[in-house]
């Protein structure tokens, strides 16, 4: 996000903080798919997944008053769906009745403005959407707790301490469950890097 | 850091500095193995960033709607809240009071303007039961209102759009 878009995204949120729902129409706008995507990463099912998102706005609706901006918006917002995520983890682990999407919900499109514009990388001989099932394959076999870790670290890029304050454990919890996410990943996708 | 899982995660993600770095490196049983996991552990975080970016949303304009008609549902509950607020001021008591109120004045308004010993004309059974009798017309109806002290009569003809000519009262 560069200056002008931080600018304008302090704008809306001054405008919505006077209760201008045009104004926080536009924020859920730049930041729907981030959401949907964090959220679809730790559930890996769709429907859960858009309700978490909506959720997400509620409750930062609700809470834009307590929001001092000392975090960017974005991993406020992240940290807001991520809770919401792991409550519906919790949710599901009382009453599972849940069922995964058995392939992604949604595939991803080459053309779409958020897709980094790079010269073509090695990895692009390969068949996108099939990587992509690989990886959503890979990620579902991991615990809630870990997929959660890999989810805001490897994807989201949060510090340690950002995720430990997100779900709500130790650094030291952190750092363990990504050693051992990490080491599942690996086992399970070498074929696909190690054609790189 | 107080176990080896943490160590390794820190060294794999560059947290350590210089000296813990050495340290960590120097306890590894292969450290080549180790870097060469290290290696494919890039390779495999950079296809993971690069494959799982955000994409577009599905239906991502219903969400919109969805969110800003939750947030409009919410709104009337404040509000509804204001008026209980402002209902306060009628309480049950103040509702109570207001009533008696209102009752005592139409007892005194009802004292003052309804007329007694009389005043009103009463109404005269064998008077109206002449005049339905003597009336052609069924629909027509009539009622006969004695004045006070008897002397004289008031005659009320309803449904009466129009007296025929040949409609005579006896």
């Amino acid at each position: 996000m560069d200056s002008g878009e931080l600018a304008n995204e302090a704008d809306l949120l001054a405008r919505s903080r006077t209760g201008e729902t045009t104004a926080f129409d536009q924020l859920i706008t730049l930041h729907r798919d981030r959401v949907y995507m964090v959220a679809y990463h730790i559930l890996r099912n769709h429907e859960e997944a858009l309700d978490v998102a909506q959720d997400t706005f509620v409750r930062a609706w609700r809470s834009l008053a307590r929001f001092d901006g000392t975090s960017s918006l974005r991993s406020w917002l992240t940290r807001i769906a991520t809770n919401a995520s792991i409550d519906v983890v919790r949710r599901r682990q009382s009453h599972p009745q849940t069922e995964f999407d058995a392939v992604p919900g949604m595939a991803i499109d080459a053309a779409s403005r958020t897709t980094p514009s790079q010269p073509a990388k090695p990895s692009e001989s390969l068949d996108r959407a099939e990587i992509r099932t690989r990886f959503e394959q890979a990620l579902g076999t991991l615990s809630d707790d870990h997929r959660a870790v890999i989810v805001l670290k490897e994807i989201e890029d949060l510090s340690y301490q950002e995720i430990a304050d997100t779900v709500g454990c130790s650094l030291g919890t952190v750092m363990s469950r990504l050693f051992y996410a990490r080491k599942k990943l690996q086992d399970q996708l070498r074929d696909l890097y190690e054609q790189l | 850091m107080n176990n080896f899982e943490e160590r390794y995660t820190a060294w794999l993600d560059g947290a350590l500095d210089e000296n813990e770095r050495e340290r960590f490196e120097a306890g590894l049983p292969d450290c080549e193995a180790a870097r060469a996991e290290a290696t494919e552990w890039a390779k495999l975080r950079g296809l993971l960033r690069e494959t799982l970016v955000p994409a577009p949303m599905p239906h991502a304009d219903f969400l919109n709607s969805q969110v800003l008609a939750a947030i409009h549902r919410e709104e009337p509950k404040t509000e509804s809240a204001r008026e209980v607020v402002g209902r306060g001021w009628f309480s049950a008591g103040r509702l109570a009071w207001a009533g008696a109120f209102l009752l005592a004045v139409a007892a005194a308004l009802s004292f003052v303007l309804v007329p007694r010993n009389g005043g009103a004309p009463t109404e005269s059974q064998f008077i109206s039961q002449v005049v339905d009798a003597r009336s052609s017309d069924p629909k027509l109806g009539a009622y006969a209102f004695a004045a006070p002290g008897g002397k004289g009569a008031v005659l009320w003809v309803t449904d009466a759009g129009y007296i025929p000519a040949n409609e005579r009262i006896k």
